[in-house]
């Protein structure tokens, strides 16, 4: 299809021209959702070089699976799929390669974290959004890649308790209880940046 | 509060419960401040967290990050060539080869116990057809019949 305006054409004859071969169509379908599936890859990471080299990965893993596309969910959350089972799969890399002794202890426990206060007060009341994304990025930073993994998969993806504990291979009740402690966590230090601010 | 209760205000916030079970259970976040209190944290968090969510823009151009997915798909197809999904004809097709080497090794079969079987015996020491025939004669070596 040499001068075909691809940018005209929607996602679905996209992944219908790309699967017979037309590279140019798969092309302009990673023009429209790299940023979030970089962005996907960046959540879960927090490193940008390994996000961005996730991300191509993903979109490399996506055309050579596009025949498995059933198109019964949009193509970019097909996308988003696959770069949190790669983004999940390299996290699980790194984590065996390292034995990160705090997270190990928060395991232990089960997330488990009775005496933190309950806040009271929203501490990101009247914060700007640019500031409240600053700040919350910033607590994501501290919570363990476990923890954060199911309170973005639940919150950015709106994943539901059952998906989540299919996508992360554990049970229900653990996805229950890190996404309790994520939340309790990210609330204290929200608290405690308030204070500080 | 106990661990349990605790996730069950949670799981009610996620609207993860059952519909008796979100009725039972918000009539008792509404009798107890304890619950009702975690209640509204979680749901500040929960607010601000999907509240910071934001557009992320990759810094790469258009083409600079396409190139190095162009040129994996390319590696890749040279390791592993993407088949496309045979048609009906191509996979008659596989199925033509099969069927015909089992027709042919059937006929064989069949041709070479029918040869078996008309073929003279010269076991036990039964004299072949020949020795009564004389226009036969058979080299019991060879198996092979010469019309005289």
């Amino acid at each position: 299809m040499s001068g075909t305006d691809y940018s005209t054409i929607d996602d679905r004859e996209l992944v219908s021209l790309a699967r017979s071969g037309d590279l140019a169509a798969f092309e302009e379908l990673v023009a429209r959702h790299r940023d979030k599936i970089f962005a996907r890859a960046l959540s879960l990471t927090r490193n940008e070089d390994e996000a961005l080299e996730l991300s191509q990965t993903a979109w490399v893993k996506g055309w050579q699976r596009l025949q498995q596309f059933q198109g019964e969910a949009g193509f970019a959350t097909w996308m988003t799929r696959i770069v949190i089972n790669l983004s999940l799969d390299h996290l699980r890399r790194q984590k065996r390669q390292r034995t990160d002794s705090l997270e190990a202890l928060t395991e232990a426990h089960e997330g488990r974290e009775p005496d933190l206060p309950v806040i009271t007060e929203n501490p990101t009341a009247g914060l700007e959004r640019r500031e409240l994304r600053r700040v919350i990025d910033a607590a994501l930073d501290q919570l363990s890649v476990d923890h954060r993994t199911v309170l973005i998969l639940h919150e950015f993806e709106e994943m539901d308790y059952k998906d989540i504990a299919k996508t992360m291979g554990c049970s229900l009740g653990t996805v229950m209880s890190r996404l309790f402690y994520a939340r309790r966590k990210m609330a204290s230090l929200l608290a405690a940046w308030q204070k500080e601010s | 509060m106990n661990w349990e209760d605790q996730l069950k205000v949670q799981a009610f916030l996620d609207g993860q419960l059952p519909p008796d079970e979100a009725e039972t259970t918000a009539a008792w976040i509404q009798r107890d401040p304890a619950a009702a209190a975690l209640l509204a944290e979680l749901r500040g968090t929960r607010q601000a967290v999907r509240l910071a969510q934001g557009p992320v823009m990759l810094a790469e151009s258009r083409e600079f990050y396409w190139s190095k997915i162009a040129q994996d798909i390319a590696r890749s197809e040279r390791r592993f060539p993407i088949r496309s999904k045979p048609g009906l004809l191509a996979r008659l097709r596989i199925l033509v080869l099969p069927i015909a080497a089992l027709v042919v090794l059937v006929v064989v079969g069949i041709s070479l116990r029918f040869h078996t079987q008309t073929a003279p015996k010269v076991a036990n020491g039964v004299p072949p057809q020949s020795a009564t025939n004389p226009k036969l004669a058979i080299t019991e070596t060879t198996n092979t019949i010469l019309v005289k």
